[in-house]
């Protein structure tokens, strides 16, 4: 447990910590909605006609595991997206950047944030910054009159 | 395993160049007697004709999955809120990845030595140079050994711990954090994720997690778990 001292002005300051929870919550996010199969633009269930040609003869193959097909068939574009605390910002790193890319052009978002998800951020930052309020409010306040 | 598909195809071509190279010198090996052998493979390394074929380059392709490739900036910030803080547990995290690939790169060394010991052994038992390159390209050839699947499958859950420890790390001074534990619900899900992604209703801390659900934080269900907590 971090038991430094929060100065007022740093109530609303942000560390690579933080930026990095930041950041983990919001690929918590896109993660989740992968799952669902639902993008960043909105735009719902990832389907392809591949799919819908295997969906149609019965035979799914590498999509069997699911009865629609998501961004998570393997596992590997969930597990190459990173969050990353800067000293000034909060990234997401999308390691397999080629199928993502790829994806964007096919309208599959997922290298971004949709409305919903950004709301839910800015109040993930409200939560840091009530935390630190209270760790400030709860610190003693010795104030010295005179000599 | 879209994005580790450079690995496999990268570590086969260098497999494959590497089986070349012993055939060529083989024929010069099969000549030699038990003294003569005995000091050619002193002077044999293979982890440095692994590094001359581009093993190292690789390896930096590899740590490109994990710090590189596209990124996306979270703006939801203004400029004024932001502050030059450093923080350890980012640092620790960094620490996590290169441990990682000190992992692979341990594999390749343990590559290199028993070809060498299989290629010594083969000659010392007085095989022919074809029997011996068909019992190393059996073992060690493409798609055996380090271009396996075993082996991606290896590397694929190593980035999958890596982020579920990166999340536990992120907020280990949050006590009060919640998490949902994501990931399908299909017919190959493990029992105990299932019955995980049944009972968090809300979300749980992390000390609940530890004491009430069936799969631990950083090891979701087991090897290669395609789930992990999220925090909400």
């Amino acid at each position: 447990m971090d038991t430094s001292i929060v100065k007022a002005k740093d109530i609303v300051n942000f560390s690579k910590t933080e930026y990095g929870q930041l950041a983990s919550h919001a690929r918590g996010l896109i993660v989740k909605d992968m799952n669902k199969g639902v993008m960043q633009n909105g735009k719902h269930r990832y389907k392809s006609k591949e799919y819908a040609a295997r969906k149609a003869t019965g035979k799914l193959g590498k999509f069997r595991k699911s009865d629609s097909v998501t961004m998570l068939l393997s596992g590997n574009t969930k597990n190459a997206i990173f969050p990353e605390g800067k000293k000034d910002a909060a990234l997401i790193i999308f390691g397999n950047g080629v199928i993502v890319e790829a994806n964007e052009k096919r309208g599959y978002i997922i290298r971004d944030l949709s409305k919903k998800n950004r709301l839910s951020s800015v109040n993930f930052m409200q939560r840091i910054v009530n935390r630190k309020i209270k760790k400030y409010a709860s610190k003693p306040i010795n104030i010295k009159i005179g000599k | 395993m879209a994005d580790l598909d450079f690995y496999k195809k990268d570590m086969e071509k260098i497999q494959a160049a590497l089986l070349k190279k012993i055939e060529k010198v083989l024929g010069g090996l099969v000549v030699l007697d038990d003294v003569g052998l005995a000091t050619a493979f002193k002077q044999i390394n293979f982890l440095d004709d692994l590094n001359a074929l581009g093993f190292p380059e690789l390896l930096k392709k590899v740590k490109g999955v994990y710090g590189k490739s596209i990124s996306k900036n979270l703006n939801v910030l203004s400029a004024a809120q932001r502050t030059k803080q450093t923080a350890t547990a980012v640092q620790a995290i960094g620490i996590l990845s290169n441990l990682d690939l000190t992992t692979i790169s341990a594999g390749v060394t343990r590559y290199a030595n028993e070809i060498k010991t299989a290629l010594f052994r083969g000659l010392l038992t007085g095989q022919s140079s074809a029997s011996i390159m068909e019992g190393l390209t059996a073992t060690y050839g493409v798609g055996k050994a380090l271009s396996s699947k075993q082996q991606t499958a290896l590397l694929s859950d190593s980035l999958a711990r890596f982020n579920r420890t990166t999340t536990a790390k992120l907020f280990e001074d949050v006590p009060e954090q919640k998490f949902e534990y994501v990931g399908p619900d299909d017919e190959v899900t493990r029992d105990v994720c299932l019955q995980t992604l049944s009972m968090q209703g809300e979300g749980l801390t992390a000390a609940e997690i530890d004491s009430t659900s069936p799969v631990a934080f950083g090891d979701g269900g087991g090897f290669n778990c395609r789930h992990e907590w999220i925090p909400v």
